[in-house]
């Protein structure tokens, strides 16, 4: 099949032992109609410059570790179609608002940290015994949180939030989500140990609804619903503890 | 890949100030409608200082306040009071519409029994409110 085109692939380049600040460097790649942005970067490390880095493993949108920059806005590569930029040049960078270690190659220490924070796995206050069986839930409860754990953790909202851009404390979309998806799970008792990270100044409050984590999240996990939910919650728990302070729970 | 920060050379991108109009060479209409919402707050601020203000007059005799309408009708305090409006009008459609990121479908906060009340009657009701407290407010500036 002779269905192959040439477009150019202009990639940022930050080689740390070389240069202190990033260039651009363009390459020329023929590809059939069925690549995506991410083929054209392993056929340029193949069989053009073995020197250029970047991440990725799954190919298939599940792994979250090809998130770039294609034409300025977040993608993960391994889902962004050439044939949709054709005849147009691409330009890759990394995932913005991330220091770049080297390349298309970004540090998500930070990232990490802050999912770290936000404790993403089911606390109870005491664990019952293995004999006694597992926790069971209903598929409306399952209902209730679902959407926000199909998060891969692929940081594209990172990238797409001004406010995480500007404001580094800001504990960010997805690990927000995150933090809520297991605060709505009915087995979970961990509420209040997460409200001090979620429900600070640097959590929810920091978001001031520019809504675009939602828009560029390749599993719409929509985590500007997330903040919104989380907002409304806190501000009705915190006044149900002022008018009935008895009343609290976990 | 955990790095640790204080040893590996790291390079950070500086953020332009103009990000809202032109991130990377792209405009983003969503980053500039969301400025735009942020920007509506000021007219909305200064809308209320004058309010503020006529109000003060009142309590210096009806010259003083008749004198003030009358002012008020040159044409750029016109204009300012029709942008004041459209973005009073924009910010509170905007804020309103976000009542409905409560209650995506199976997992809202506004549930009757198990069922979650659809986002749609949520954001209705939020406009229709807003709509009656408008009359309500209209009528009794107009009527008494
Ligand atoms: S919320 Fe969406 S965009 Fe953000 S890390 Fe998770 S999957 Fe990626
Ligand atoms: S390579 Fe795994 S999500 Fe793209």
């Amino acid at each position: 099949m002779s269905d192959l085109r040439t477009i150019k692939i202009t990639v940022l380049r930050y080689r740390p032992e070389e240069e202190d600040a990033p260039t651009e460097q363009t390459y020329e790649v023929e590809f059939r109609d069925d690549w995506v942005v991410l083929d054209a970067l392993n056929h340029i490390k193949d069989h053009i410059d073995g020197t250029l880095s970047f991440r990725w493993s799954c190919r298939m949108g599940v792994c979250g570790s090809c998130g770039m920059m294609v034409n300025g806005e977040p993608k993960l590569t391994c889902a962004a179609m050439l044939r949709d930029y054709y005849p147009n040049e691409v330009r890759v960078e990394p995932l913005v608002n991330f220091p770049i270690v080297r390349d298309l190659v970004i540090d998500m220490t930070d990232f990490m940290d802050k999912l770290k924070a936000v404790k993403p796995w089911i606390i109870r206050e005491e664990e019952k015994p293995v004999s006694e069986g597992e926790y069971l839930q209903t598929p409306d409860q399952l209902k209730d949180y679902k959407q926000f754990s199909q998060c891969i953790n692929c940081m594209l909202c990172y990238a797409a939030c001004p406010v995480y851009g500007l404001e580094h404390d800001f504990v960010g979309p997805a690990a927000i989500a995150l933090g809520h998806r297991y605060n709505l799970d009915s087995r979970d008792e961990g509420n209040q140990q997460r409200q001090h990270v979620i429900a600070s100044k640097e959590g929810i409050w920091e978001c001031t609804y520019v809504g675009e984590c939602s828009v560029v999240c390749p599993k719409h996990v929509d985590p500007a619903e997330a903040i919104q939910q989380t907002k409304v919650a806190t501000t009705t728990n915190r006044f149900k503890s002022l008018v009935m302070p008895w009343g609290n729970k976990k | 890949m955990m790095l640790d920060s204080e040893t590996t050379k790291t390079y950070t991108r500086p953020i332009s100030k103009a990000w809202w109009l032109r991130d990377r060479g792209h405009f983003n209409r969503r980053y500039f409608m969301f400025l735009l919402r942020e920007l509506t707050s000021v007219f909305v601020a200064l809308y209320v200082v004058l309010f503020i203000y006529e109000i003060f007059l009142l309590t210096k005799g009806p010259d003083a306040h008749t004198a003030f309408r009358e002012s008020m009708s040159a044409g750029p305090w016109i204009a300012f009071h029709i942008i004041a409006l459209l973005f009073a009008l924009y910010h509170s459609y905007t804020w309103l519409g976000l009542t409905t990121k409560m209650q995506a479908a199976g997992r809202g906060l506004v549930k009757i029994g198990t069922k979650t009340l659809p986002p749609i009657l949520i954001a209705l009701g939020s406009y229709g409110a807003w709509i009656v407290a408008t009359c309500v407010i209209a009528y009794l500036f107009l009527t008494l």
